[in-house]
């Protein structure tokens, strides 16, 4: 059995950083990934990420993955990948099966990184193959390098939707539109404007109901919406033979429910969240989250939240004194308000506030 | 609130011996309430598998109660609206040695002798049924007769078969107290929605019958036996119906002969045991352990139960465990459940503490306590399940 | 199609090549890459067959969470062909229903 200070279960932005913050304070860190390599979803994200300048602003997702796992190696992170975290027994034995066989690591303190996994939304043939996740087509082009499709429809104009619809034409795949069930784009305007730039229309008030084809999508048959219910007459039928569905994602909560978590259904944060204090300590003493499983935001965010879970945990060993500790918290919870400025961050703020809230109350 | 009722009896415990004991009361005319505290299954029979095996246990008495439960199980099957997953592919009990060979060969005359259809199937049989056995087995008892069901269906089944005959199923409501006559007679129940009266009452709490028990000066001697299950995904079947290791029966009544075994599945109480269900995933066991009330599942008993399945199933290997439960069995002393009335309290019967066989045995339960309460001939002998075995610190030593 | 020049991630680096047999055909994979991408390069969707309604399936989350992809894979059924490396000399068959058991290579 491998034994750590802590233990942390998600490489991806929130998991990497506080295997950073907490090596950093020289704690022994176990980063478990069911993934070959650390970097999570960054690895897919292409684009340059903008907002505040602090904030990796002009960096891309899959710089910033490599930056990362840089420093963490760096700092003697052991990285066991190939590793699908399965159960947390008596809240400090993580359990994890690899493709020889299953794992235990004992841990002082454990911290759950493990995202968030996309939505769905079910229409008469969206079973069929050629209708997928935007995230499952996202990490085709850019991971894999291979297209799931050639002619594509994009359901959802949040800024997955938007930046997918750019990065398949990046890729070489011709996108017919994007629909967006909302009377409003739900993205960045930057982004939208990139898609719309590049000649695909973005079509509000619109649905898709149904896939067509056999064996696969040869066509969709998309309408309009009023008030989210389709307008008779305006069905027409679109050749394509993807249709990707960015429809939302849902945090990954499940180890967090098994080990005993108290969670929450905030719809804002994407469904049910562990609810924790701001230590990013769970209801379960010495289980802490961050990132996505906490509430559905972006990298940035997840970065922020990883940095607090990796101080808090440290802290909690003894290994930063509780200035220091108090101190670099304080830091990170400011660059989070700043992150959450704007009309698209006030929401989750709220949100969030409330998670909190329920953390004392409990 | 639900309005205070008056019943002929109040059936307490929605798990399958509760269901069943609701089903043939109804059907014999008596006006009943089944009351359950959670939902229906949401104790014992809701963390166990679905078997309804007469071949792993003493030949003889034990045996044969299988076998008439498992004989009313095909006749009511008509009369339920609701599939219950019911398959009668049989069982095989798996040999590694040649002294549990011996074994093997000797106890299945016993079970011919009390009509058990079982029968030895040799080494070229068996690979030819399971080729994804590991190699090295000398061959296998089958019982043609064992069946699998789906426990919470059961137990859903008939408890809407009760329904059908008028019986009141009233899940969530919990019993907080019971109400006596001058004579002590039963009398009523009262339960946190309100009151119910009714001269009978019968304990079908499973591992909880104690806790009932306790309501009335009685000492139940039930004890939860903790017994941890693993979920294998659907796929193409590695084994095509029950198979489980001829070694835990010998273990059984053979402790000596189980030398060699690992310190772990000792420990544990682990055996191997398969059960491919209804729809395509595959059930792995078993364990045996006194752990309280505690339900959780633990990764050195997870882990054996895995290992000793792959010992003998290796293509598992390949495989995925979906998920891992663990349910309770209401362990007695002498492994036979308490199928009775309380003399000492008259109007209480009880009718659990059948530790892994509550599945396989309820339908015949619910028969045998009909029976009872209205003085009919009884489809077997009952004796050995009398109450007055425990009553009054009678024998109590742990077995 | 395989995304041979991209504007940001450039020109498709060289691998190593290796052959897998699906459904029986071969088919030039890269080494290390998915089952599932190597199909795709070739234009192959359909990864299997359900078992109660005989419905295709494929892609759907590209990550191993939804055994949409699964196939048979060197005889053992339900592999996840989008998290899985190809290796020389593997057979790939379209898994109908819950699969069978081929003999394991």
């Amino acid at each position: 059995m491998t034994r750590s200070d802590v233990t942390i279960i998600g490489a991806g932005p929130a998991g990497l950083a506080a295997a950073i913050e907490a090596a950093r304070a020289g704690a022994k860190v176990v980063l478990v990934d069911e993934n070959a390599r650390p970097g999570g979803q960054l690895f897919k994200q292409i684009h340059k990420f903008f907002g505040s300048r602090e904030h990796f602003a002009g960096t891309r997702g899959i710089d910033l993955a490599r930056k990362l796992c840089q420093e963490a190696q760096e700092l003697g992170v052991q990285l066991v990948l190939d590793t699908a975290a399965f159960a947390i027994y008596d809240g400090r034995i993580v359990a994890g099966t690899t493709p020889k066989g299953t794992v235990q690591i004992e841990s002082e303190r454990i911290i759950l990184a493990t995202g968030a996994m996309e939505n769905t939304f079910s229409f008469k043939g969206w079973t069929k193959p050629g209708v997928m996740g935007a995230g499952a087509a996202q990490t085709m082009i850019n991971l894999h390098r291979v297209l799931p499709g050639s002619r594509i429809l994009m359901v959802g104009s949040g800024n997955v939707g938007l930046i997918v619809t750019y990065q398949l034409l990046q890729a070489g795949a011709d996108v017919v539109a994007v629909i967006e069930a909302l009377p409003k784009i739900g993205g960045y305007a930057v982004h939208a404007a990139k898609v719309r730039r590049a000649g695909v229309p973005i079509l509000t008030s619109h649905t898709v109901l149904e896939a067509k084809g056999e064996p696969e999508v040869s066509s969709a048959v998309i309408c309009q919406l009023d008030d989210f219910k389709p307008v008779a007459g305006t069905e027409r039928e679109v050749e394509v033979d993807t249709v990707c569905l960015a429809v939302g994602l849902t945090p990954l909560a499940e180890l967090a429910w098994m080990a005993g978590c108290q969670c929450e259904y905030l719809p804002a944060l994407g469904g049910f969240v562990p609810v924790h204090d701001e230590r990013m300590e769970t209801t379960v003493k010495g289980i802490f989250v961050a990132g996505d499983v906490t509430g559905v935001e972006e990298a940035s965010t997840a970065i922020e939240e990883g940095r607090l879970a990796g101080i808090a945990a440290a802290a909690s060993l003894g290994l930063l004194s509780p200035d220091e500790a108090e101190e670099r918290m304080t830091a990170a919870w400011e660059r989070l308000a700043a992150l959450r400025m704007g009309p698209f961050g006030e929401g989750r703020q709220a949100a969030k506030e409330q998670l909190m809230k329920v953390g004392k109350a409990g | 609130m639900t309005p205070s009722s008056s019943v002929d009896v109040a059936v307490v415990g929605g798990g399958v011996s509760g269901a069943a004991c609701a089903y043939f009361l109804a059907k014999a005319g008596m006006k009943v309430a089944l009351v359950e505290r959670g939902d229906l299954a949401a104790g014992c029979s809701g963390g166990c598998d679905g078997n309804i095996m007469a071949q792993d246990h003493q030949p003889g008495y034990d045996t044969n109660l299988t076998i008439q439960s498992n004989r009313i199980y095909q006749q009511i099957l008509p009369e339920l609206d609701w599939d219950i997953e019911y398959t009668q592919k049989g069982s095989i009990l798996v040999i590694e040695t040649p002294e549990e060979l011996d074994f093997m060969l000797d106890r299945m005359k016993q079970q011919l002798a009390c009509g058990l259809p079982v029968r030895f199937v040799d080494q070229d049989e068996l690979y030819e049924q399971e080729p994804l056995l590991a190699p090295g087995f000398l061959g296998a008892i089958e019982c043609a007769s064992d069946a699998s069901c789906m426990p919470i269906q059961v137990a859903v089944a008939l408890a809407r078969a009760a329904r059908r005959l008028g019986a009141e199923i009233r899940t969530y409501e919990e019993v907080k107290s019971i109400k006596r006559d001058e004579q002590g007679r039963i009398a009523g129940l009262v339960t946190d929605r309100g009151e119910i009266r009714t001269p009978r009452l019968v304990n079908c709490c499973g591992a909880w019958a104690p806790f009932l028990g306790k309501m009335v000066g009685l000492d139940i001697p039930i004890i939860p036996r903790r017994g941890q299950l693993v979920v294998v995904e659907q796929t193409a079947q590695v084994g095509h119906r029950k198979i489980s290791e001829a070694h835990y029966v010998v273990a059984k009544f053979h402790p000596e002969l189980t030398e060699g075994t690992d310190s772990e599945t000792l420990k544990y109480g682990v055996a191997f045991v398969f059960e491919p269900t209804a729809s395509g995933n595959m059930l792995l066991g078993s364990s045996r352990e006194f752990a309280g009330y505690d339900t959780r599942t633990t990764y050195p008993v997870i882990r054996a139960i895995i290992r000793r399945a792959v010992r003998f199933i290796p293509a598992l290997a390949q495989l995925h465990c979906i998920r891992t439960y663990a349910g309770l069995r209401p362990y007695t002393p002498d492994h036979l459940p308490i199928i009775s009335a309380v003399e000492e309290v008259p109007g209480f019967y009880i009718a659990a503490g059948h530790e892994g066989d509550g599945i396989g045995v309820a339908p015949l339960t619910g028969q045998l306590i009909t029976q009872i309460i209205l003085g009919q001939e009884t489809t077997v002998d009952v004796t050995p399940l009398r109450w007055s075995r425990f009553a009054r610190g009678a024998g109590r030593q742990a077995g | 199609m395989r995304v041979l020049d991209h504007p940001i991630l450039g020109r498709l680096e060289a691998r190593r090549k290796v052959t897998i047999t699906v459904d029986g055909q071969p088919v030039e994979a890269f080494e290390g890459e998915p089952i599932l991408a190597a199909l795709l390069a070739k234009g192959i969707r359909v990864n299997r067959i359900t078992k109660k309604r005989h419905e295709p399936r494929g892609l759907f989350c590209g990550i191993g969470r939804c055994t949409d992809c699964v196939m048979v894979v060197n005889g053992v059924p339900n592999v996840r062909t989008c998290v899985t490396p190809v290796a020389e000399g593997m057979t790939v068959e379209t898994q109908q229903g819950l699969g069978k058991w081929g003999k394991a290579k």
